[in-house]
Protein backbone atom coordinates (compact mmCIF):
# COMPACT_ATOMS: atom_id res chain seq x y z
CA UNK A 1 0.00 0.00 0.00
CA UNK A 2 1.48 3.52 -0.58
CA UNK A 3 2.01 5.42 2.53
CA UNK A 4 1.26 9.11 2.43
CA UNK A 5 4.60 10.03 2.52
CA UNK A 6 5.42 7.95 -0.70
CA UNK A 7 2.40 9.75 -2.57
CA UNK A 8 4.48 12.45 -4.99
CA UNK A 9 1.49 14.99 -4.86
CA UNK A 10 2.05 15.15 -0.80
CA UNK A 11 5.99 15.49 -2.02
CA UNK A 12 5.92 18.12 -4.38
CA UNK A 13 2.87 20.28 -1.66
CA UNK A 14 5.81 20.09 0.65
CA UNK A 15 8.39 21.49 -1.83
CA UNK A 16 5.92 23.88 -3.05
CA UNK A 17 6.29 25.12 1.13
CA UNK A 18 3.17 23.75 2.59
CA UNK A 19 3.03 22.05 5.70
CA UNK A 20 2.45 18.20 5.84
CA UNK A 21 -1.12 18.20 7.41
CA UNK A 22 -2.20 21.21 4.56
CA UNK A 23 -0.38 19.05 1.96
CA UNK A 24 -2.40 16.20 2.79
CA UNK A 25 -5.54 17.95 3.07
CA UNK A 26 -5.10 19.55 -0.61
CA UNK A 27 -4.07 16.01 -1.75
CA UNK A 28 -7.43 14.66 -0.72
CA UNK A 29 -10.00 17.73 -1.82
CA UNK A 30 -7.69 17.38 -5.12
CA UNK A 31 -8.89 13.76 -5.36
CA UNK A 32 -12.53 14.34 -4.29
CA UNK A 33 -12.99 16.97 -6.77
CA UNK A 34 -10.89 14.78 -9.59
CA UNK A 35 -13.52 11.94 -9.03
CA UNK A 36 -16.39 14.34 -9.35
CA UNK A 37 -15.29 15.84 -12.90
CA UNK A 38 -14.89 12.37 -14.00
CA UNK A 39 -18.02 11.34 -12.90
CA UNK A 40 -19.82 15.35 -14.07
CA UNK A 41 -17.56 16.06 -17.19
CA UNK A 42 -17.21 19.54 -15.63
CA UNK A 43 -15.05 21.83 -13.27
CA UNK A 44 -14.75 22.14 -9.13
CA UNK A 45 -13.17 24.75 -7.67
CA UNK A 46 -11.77 24.74 -4.06
CA UNK A 47 -9.63 27.22 -1.94
CA UNK A 48 -7.61 26.28 1.09
CA UNK A 49 -5.77 28.55 3.75
CA UNK A 50 -2.07 27.77 2.83
CA UNK A 51 -0.65 27.80 6.72
CA UNK A 52 -3.68 26.92 8.54
CA UNK A 53 -5.12 23.90 5.93
CA UNK A 54 -9.18 25.69 6.29
CA UNK A 55 -11.09 25.71 3.63
CA UNK A 56 -12.00 29.08 2.46
CA UNK A 57 -15.42 29.26 0.88
CA UNK A 58 -17.35 26.05 -0.78
CA UNK A 59 -16.34 24.36 -3.23
CA UNK A 60 -17.85 25.71 -6.47
CA UNK A 61 -18.71 23.54 -9.51
CA UNK A 62 -18.48 24.99 -13.18
CA UNK A 63 -19.29 24.30 -16.67
CA UNK A 64 -16.83 22.07 -19.30
CA UNK A 65 -14.41 24.54 -19.27
CA UNK A 66 -15.04 27.40 -17.22
CA UNK A 67 -15.70 27.99 -13.66
CA UNK A 68 -16.42 31.31 -11.32
CA UNK A 69 -14.48 31.80 -8.42
CA UNK A 70 -14.71 35.19 -7.78
CA UNK A 71 -16.95 33.94 -4.41
CA UNK A 72 -12.85 32.52 -3.78
CA UNK A 73 -11.05 35.66 -4.34
CA UNK A 74 -13.52 38.12 -2.93
CA UNK A 75 -13.28 35.87 0.76
CA UNK A 76 -9.39 36.71 0.57
CA UNK A 77 -7.75 38.08 3.34
CA UNK A 78 -5.13 40.51 3.82
CA UNK A 79 -2.12 38.96 4.90
CA UNK A 80 -3.18 35.81 4.34
CA UNK A 81 -1.99 33.09 1.65
CA UNK A 82 -4.05 30.77 -0.56
CA UNK A 83 -3.53 27.27 -2.32
CA UNK A 84 -6.35 27.28 -5.14
CA UNK A 85 -7.21 24.15 -6.65
CA UNK A 86 -9.45 23.76 -9.48
CA UNK A 87 -10.37 20.80 -12.40
CA UNK A 88 -9.71 20.33 -16.10
CA UNK A 89 -11.96 17.58 -17.53
CA UNK A 90 -9.68 17.16 -20.45
CA UNK A 91 -6.34 16.95 -18.28
CA UNK A 92 -4.58 19.71 -19.30
CA UNK A 93 -2.53 22.71 -17.92
CA UNK A 94 -3.22 25.81 -16.88
CA UNK A 95 -4.89 28.14 -19.19
CA UNK A 96 -4.13 31.99 -19.71
CA UNK A 97 -6.83 32.64 -17.51
CA UNK A 98 -5.85 30.34 -14.46
CA UNK A 99 -2.11 32.04 -14.73
CA UNK A 100 -3.81 35.64 -14.83
CA UNK A 101 -5.95 34.99 -11.83
CA UNK A 102 -2.55 33.91 -9.82
CA UNK A 103 -0.69 37.02 -10.97
CA UNK A 104 -3.24 39.39 -10.20
CA UNK A 105 -4.34 37.58 -7.03
CA UNK A 106 -0.92 38.08 -5.14
CA UNK A 107 -2.36 36.28 -2.12
CA UNK A 108 -2.52 33.17 -4.22
CA UNK A 109 0.57 31.04 -3.23
CA UNK A 110 -0.13 28.37 -5.30
CA UNK A 111 -2.35 27.52 -7.79
CA UNK A 112 -3.42 23.91 -8.48
CA UNK A 113 -4.58 22.11 -11.36
CA UNK A 114 -5.80 18.67 -11.00
CA UNK A 115 -7.01 16.28 -14.44
CA UNK A 116 -9.26 14.38 -14.58
CA UNK A 117 -7.07 11.71 -15.23
CA UNK A 118 -4.96 12.13 -12.02
CA UNK A 119 -2.28 13.93 -13.27
CA UNK A 120 -1.66 17.29 -11.07
CA UNK A 121 -0.05 20.70 -12.24
CA UNK A 122 1.37 23.17 -9.71
CA UNK A 123 2.63 26.66 -10.60
CA UNK A 124 3.74 29.59 -7.76
CA UNK A 125 5.59 32.39 -7.78
CA UNK A 126 9.26 32.07 -6.25
CA UNK A 127 11.35 34.20 -4.07
CA UNK A 128 12.83 35.33 -7.27
CA UNK A 129 9.92 35.88 -9.56
CA UNK A 130 9.75 39.58 -10.52
CA UNK A 131 6.12 41.63 -10.69
CA UNK A 132 4.62 39.89 -14.12
CA UNK A 133 2.38 42.34 -16.30
CA UNK A 134 -1.22 40.30 -16.89
CA UNK A 135 -0.72 41.52 -20.29
CA UNK A 136 2.30 40.21 -20.86
CA UNK A 137 1.58 37.08 -19.88
CA UNK A 138 -1.62 36.34 -22.03
CA UNK A 139 0.69 37.43 -24.69
CA UNK A 140 3.33 35.04 -24.02
CA UNK A 141 0.95 32.13 -23.38
CA UNK A 142 -0.46 32.31 -26.98
CA UNK A 143 2.62 33.10 -28.63
CA UNK A 144 3.89 29.86 -27.17
CA UNK A 145 1.10 28.15 -28.40
CA UNK A 146 1.27 29.30 -32.11
CA UNK A 147 5.30 28.32 -32.10
CA UNK A 148 4.25 25.04 -31.09
CA UNK A 149 1.64 24.29 -33.15
CA UNK A 150 3.04 23.00 -36.29
CA UNK A 151 4.64 20.33 -34.23
CA UNK A 152 1.18 19.12 -32.33
CA UNK A 153 -0.25 19.60 -36.00
CA UNK A 154 1.66 17.20 -37.04
CA UNK A 155 1.90 14.80 -33.90
CA UNK A 156 -1.87 14.30 -34.91
CA UNK A 157 -2.18 14.37 -38.49
CA UNK A 158 0.45 11.09 -38.15
CA UNK A 159 -1.26 9.76 -35.46
CA UNK A 160 0.80 9.45 -32.85
CA UNK A 161 -0.88 11.01 -30.47
CA UNK A 162 -4.65 11.38 -30.32
CA UNK A 163 -6.03 15.20 -29.99
CA UNK A 164 -6.34 14.73 -26.39
CA UNK A 165 -3.03 13.06 -25.64
CA UNK A 166 -1.31 15.84 -27.46
CA UNK A 167 -3.12 18.71 -26.05
CA UNK A 168 -2.27 17.60 -22.52
CA UNK A 169 1.37 17.62 -24.11
CA UNK A 170 0.91 20.69 -25.77
CA UNK A 171 -0.61 22.72 -22.45
CA UNK A 172 2.41 21.30 -20.32
CA UNK A 173 5.23 22.58 -23.13
CA UNK A 174 2.99 26.09 -23.11
CA UNK A 175 3.20 26.35 -19.28
CA UNK A 176 7.08 25.62 -19.29
CA UNK A 177 7.70 28.25 -21.89
CA UNK A 178 6.22 30.84 -19.64
CA UNK A 179 7.20 29.86 -16.40
CA UNK A 180 10.66 30.07 -17.62
CA UNK A 181 9.77 33.38 -18.93
CA UNK A 182 8.25 34.43 -15.67
CA UNK A 183 10.31 32.61 -13.24
CA UNK A 184 7.33 30.85 -11.78
CA UNK A 185 7.44 27.24 -10.17
CA UNK A 186 5.72 24.78 -12.23
CA UNK A 187 5.42 21.33 -11.96
CA UNK A 188 3.24 18.49 -13.36
CA UNK A 189 2.68 15.25 -11.54
CA UNK A 190 1.51 12.32 -13.16
CA UNK A 191 0.05 9.79 -10.56
CA UNK A 192 -1.48 7.19 -13.10
CA UNK A 193 0.45 5.65 -16.00
CA UNK A 194 -1.29 6.37 -19.28
CA UNK A 195 -2.99 3.53 -20.99
CA UNK B 1 -3.10 24.32 -40.64
CA UNK B 2 -1.70 27.48 -39.23
CA UNK B 3 -3.87 28.65 -35.60
CA UNK B 4 -5.79 30.82 -36.68
CA UNK B 5 -7.50 33.18 -33.88
CA UNK B 6 -7.74 31.88 -30.15
CA UNK B 7 -11.41 32.39 -29.05
CA UNK B 8 -10.05 34.68 -26.18
CA UNK B 9 -7.69 37.61 -27.37
CA UNK B 10 -5.23 38.95 -24.41
CA UNK B 11 -7.71 41.91 -23.77
CA UNK B 12 -11.25 39.27 -23.18
CA UNK B 13 -8.61 36.92 -21.09
CA UNK B 14 -8.36 39.98 -18.88
CA UNK B 15 -11.76 40.72 -18.62
CA UNK B 16 -12.30 37.12 -17.61
CA UNK B 17 -9.71 37.62 -14.63
CA UNK B 18 -11.17 40.74 -13.64
CA UNK B 19 -14.52 38.94 -13.42
CA UNK B 20 -13.18 36.03 -11.29
CA UNK B 21 -13.93 33.76 -13.99
CA UNK B 22 -11.08 30.88 -15.28
CA UNK B 23 -12.05 30.11 -18.49
CA UNK B 24 -10.37 27.78 -20.99
CA UNK B 25 -11.50 28.65 -24.05
CA UNK B 26 -7.91 29.21 -25.44
CA UNK B 27 -7.20 25.59 -24.60
CA UNK B 28 -9.84 24.99 -26.41
CA UNK B 29 -9.01 26.58 -29.75
CA UNK B 30 -5.60 24.35 -29.05
CA UNK B 31 -7.93 21.16 -28.96
CA UNK B 32 -10.25 21.75 -31.84
CA UNK B 33 -7.79 22.54 -33.93
CA UNK B 34 -5.78 19.42 -33.62
CA UNK B 35 -9.16 17.40 -33.39
CA UNK B 36 -9.98 19.48 -37.37
CA UNK B 37 -6.10 18.41 -38.35
CA UNK B 38 -6.67 14.85 -37.16
CA UNK B 39 -9.93 14.68 -38.80
CA UNK B 40 -8.23 16.10 -41.92
CA UNK B 41 -5.54 13.61 -42.18
CA UNK B 42 -8.24 10.73 -41.98
CA UNK B 43 -9.84 11.24 -45.09
CA UNK B 44 -8.70 10.49 -48.42
CA UNK B 45 -7.13 12.65 -50.24
CA UNK B 46 -8.03 13.94 -53.89
CA UNK B 47 -5.32 12.00 -55.51
CA UNK B 48 -6.06 8.60 -53.81
CA UNK B 49 -9.75 9.30 -54.57
CA UNK B 50 -8.82 9.51 -58.16
CA UNK B 51 -6.86 6.70 -57.96
CA UNK B 52 -9.91 4.98 -56.59
CA UNK B 53 -12.23 5.77 -58.91
CA UNK B 54 -10.15 5.29 -61.58
CA UNK B 55 -9.63 1.38 -60.31
CA UNK B 56 -13.32 0.96 -59.96
CA UNK B 57 -13.54 2.19 -63.75
CA UNK B 58 -11.41 -0.51 -64.89
CA UNK B 59 -12.61 -3.35 -62.41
Amino acid sequence: MTQPEDNPVIQQLREYGLATPVAHQIAQLGETLRARTQESGTEFAVMVDADSGVRIGDILGGGTNQIDISAHTGAMRPGRRYIHLHTHPRSSSFSDTDLGTMVTNRQIHTMVVVGADSTWYLVARTATTPPVLPSALYQVWQEAARALHPQYNLIVTRGTMTPGAAVREYSHVILEIVASQFDFRYTRVETRRRR
Amino acid sequence: MPLKRFKLSPEEVAKKVEQGILDDSNLDTLFESLEKAAELAKQPSVEEEKDTSERCKSA
